[in-house]
């Protein structure tokens, strides 16, 4: 029988692994982000990155903006709305609005519960934060009176985000965590109105024919990118969009993809894998009357089952705050396995903020709010303005503020991980107080 | 040692300077003194394959780069600050692909040197290998530490600080680890 080596020999053979890179690594790390031509190809993405956020700003959140993206001049199929231009003027800067006050005073909070659509399995209310994706779907339908369409179950690794609606139109949102992918879904009856990402007009050149099944369809990639003075379009913007009709519908499908450099696979093939996507999704749309077994994005689940843990509420909030939006895996998917409820403010028909709870199930070791929200590695972080350790209930937390005001409370309770954080409209006036957030987090059950 | 804090590392450190890595350049020298420690230390954690390592390591280096402006220390501070980044990936990087890891722990069982014929595993090369390939059997910490102390080659007092742990425990799980290695070596026929 051979020897068991003794422990000097294990010793000498781990001393003596010659464990060195390959030239691949080399080659790679010539042209690594702090090398010349590292640096040089950083400045052009953040620069694109920066200009493609004041796009979406200035489309989502300026009059000038919407009306801009609705010049229209001429169309093919009509699905969209097209224009010769691809530079315009940059809009002005929006004037400041009026600020206004914060009552923070905490008021009993009752979650506003939709009543459900007459569906057994549903139960008699529809909620956000208890009910299956399914019955919020199902409910969405019973608003707006016709029969919508979801995705169908496929190989793509879908999960169900939101549905919202009107009687014009309905959206849903879908994610694809593995490739960093969103996926916008909408329908409706009459005209179309403008996609997820409300462009308007395009230029007429980038607007190509293709089919869905066996309907002629029109689908678009690229999007506006605002400068200082010119906004632009912009074909290498990893946005697409499809449109068709079917008899009294339309649907349009928008794909989003998060894309960075170091992203195996170049940019065109990433978004010649996105467009076939989008292709697919809608090819394979379903009634919801066909169940939740020909669905995809796990629509059988409430909340609570998708995420595994105790979703807790507050019981409090301040006045006018109302139970908005819920969403999942938040930060570009980096937190996995998390939701964030958000409770939304409006002051005479404006927006004015929202709070934002983030939570996490407490077995899960190495999920850290306070490191995403210093943010080491996304984003040069910058040392906190404030760093205080406090009290929330018989809880320890950690009161955190950057230096750009930007607060977060983060602790653990009841087998949760929770953060914390505020967020305000740019020209809000009001700001929550540290005690007032402490107060908000208590509320939690 | 426990409690104690973790930048007195950088006076144990051999790396232990002022340097700080702002610049381009200051950062390109701490790449060129710290990546094959990175490279081999990442390797030990992981058991590999080689592209995967190099991917990890390559993605810590960027990753310190974006957020070099958030460390305070000097360069020996900051070898450790990059291998926990490094080690944050390859836990990221372990838990995206879980499930075909637990098939490839699964195939480790059959695969490994283990059922070589004794000729090979006697070439060194071979025994590297086999060794690599025990190591991820071990838990989590004391793989770490052999990884530390002999792919890197530290002494057991920055061990014991780097991972915020007594000196006499790293002694004792170097020992008890390394016994450990030597059951599972596999023994054959001649």
């Amino acid at each position: 029988m051979q020897t068991m080596p003794d422990v000097n020999q294990l010793e000498s053979i781990f001393s003596n692994a010659q464990l060195v890179p390959t030239e691949r690594f080399y080659r790679r790390m010539k042209n690594a982000a702090w090398t010349p031509a590292g640096i040089t190809r950083r400045r052009a993405y953040q620069m694109a990155g920066a200009a493609l956020a004041l796009l979406l700003a200035f489309i989502f959140l300026t009059p000038q903006g919407r009306s801009l993206a609705q010049s229209v001049t001429q169309s093919f199929l009509g699905y969209f709305k097209t224009t010769d231009q691809k530079i315009f003027p940059a809009p002005p800067t929006p004037k400041a609005v009026p600020t206004y006050i914060i009552q923070p005073a905490l008021q009993p909070f009752q979650p506003r519960i939709t009543p459900a659509a007459d569906i057994v399995l549903c139960g008699p209310a529809v909620s956000l934060l208890t009910s299956t994706f399914l019955c919020q779907m199902i409910n969405t339908q019973a608003e707006v009176g016709y029969e919508i369409k979801a995705f169908g179950r496929s190989d793509q690794p879908l999960q169900f985000e939101s549905i919202g609606g009107n009687a014009s139109v309905v959206t849903i949102w879908y994610v694809n965590n593995q490739d960093s992918e969103s996926y916008c879904f909408r329908q409706g009856i009459g005209d179309l109105p403008s996609g997820c990402f409300p462009y308007g007009a395009v230029p007429a050149d980038s607007v190509q024919q293709v089919k869905v099944g066996n309907r002629p369809a029109e689908l678009v990639v690229g999007a506006y990118s605002t400068g200082r003075t010119v906004v632009t379009w912009s074909p290498y913007s990893p946005f697409i969009e499809l449109r068709w009709r079917e008899e009294a519908h339309w649907y349009s499908i928008s794909g989003f993809r998060f894309y960075w450099p170091g992203d195996s696979g170049s940019v065109k093939a990433i978004r010649a894998a996105l467009e076939e996507k989008l292709l697919g999704f809608g090819e394979n749309l379903v009634l919801l009357s066909a169940g939740s077994a020909k669905m995809g994005g796990g629509v059988n689940q409430t909340p609570e089952e998708r995420l595994g843990f105790h979703i807790l509420t507050p019981v409090a909030l301040p006045q006018n705050f109302e139970l908005g939006d819920v969403s999942y895996d938040n930060w570009g998917s980096k937190l996995k396995g998390t939701v964030s409820v958000s409770y939304y403010f409006s002051d005479k028909g404006q927006d004015a903020g929202s709070i934002n709870f983030t939570e996490g199930p407490a077995a899960d070791t190495y999920l850290d709010f306070a490191t995403y929200f210093i943010d080491p590695s996304l984003w040069p972080p910058e040392p906190l303005a404030i760093d205080l350790t406090v009290q929330i209930g018989k809880f320890n937390g950690r009161y955190m503020v950057k230096p750009d005001g930007s607060t977060a409370l983060v602790w653990e309770q009841d087998g949760v991980k929770l953060m914390l954080q505020p967020s305000y409209a740019s020209s809000y006036g009001g700001r929550f107080t540290k005690a007032e957030l402490i107060a908000l987090a208590e509320s939690l059950k | 040692m426990n409690g104690q804090p973790k930048h007195i590392f950088r006076f144990m450190n051999p790396l232990a300077g002022s340097t700080p890595l702002s610049s381009p350049a200051d950062f390109s020298a701490f790449y060129e003194r710290t990546h094959l420690s990175l490279f081999r230390y990442l390797y030990g954690l992981t058991g590999g394959p080689q592209e995967d390592v190099e991917d990890l390591t390559a993605e810590a280096f960027t990753r310190a780069w974006r957020a070099r402006r958030g460390f305070q220390g000097d360069e020996g501070a900051a070898l450790g600050w990059l291998m926990k980044i490094g080690r944050r990936l390859a836990i990221d990087a372990y838990r995206r692909r879980n499930a075909r890891t637990v098939m490839d722990d699964a195939l480790a069982d059959e695969v490994p040197a283990i059922g070589l014929p004794l000729e090979e595993v006697a070439m060194a090369g071979e025994q590297q290998q086999l060794l690599l390939s025990l190591l991820q059997r071990l838990p989590d910490e004391p793989r770490e530490i052999l990884v530390l102390r002999y792919l890197l080659g530290w002494h057991v007092n920055q061990i014991a600080t780097f991972l915020d742990i007594p000196e006499n425990n790293v002694s004792a799980t170097i020992h008890r680890a390394l016994e450990c290695l030597r059951r599972q070596w596999p023994q054959q026929e001649k």
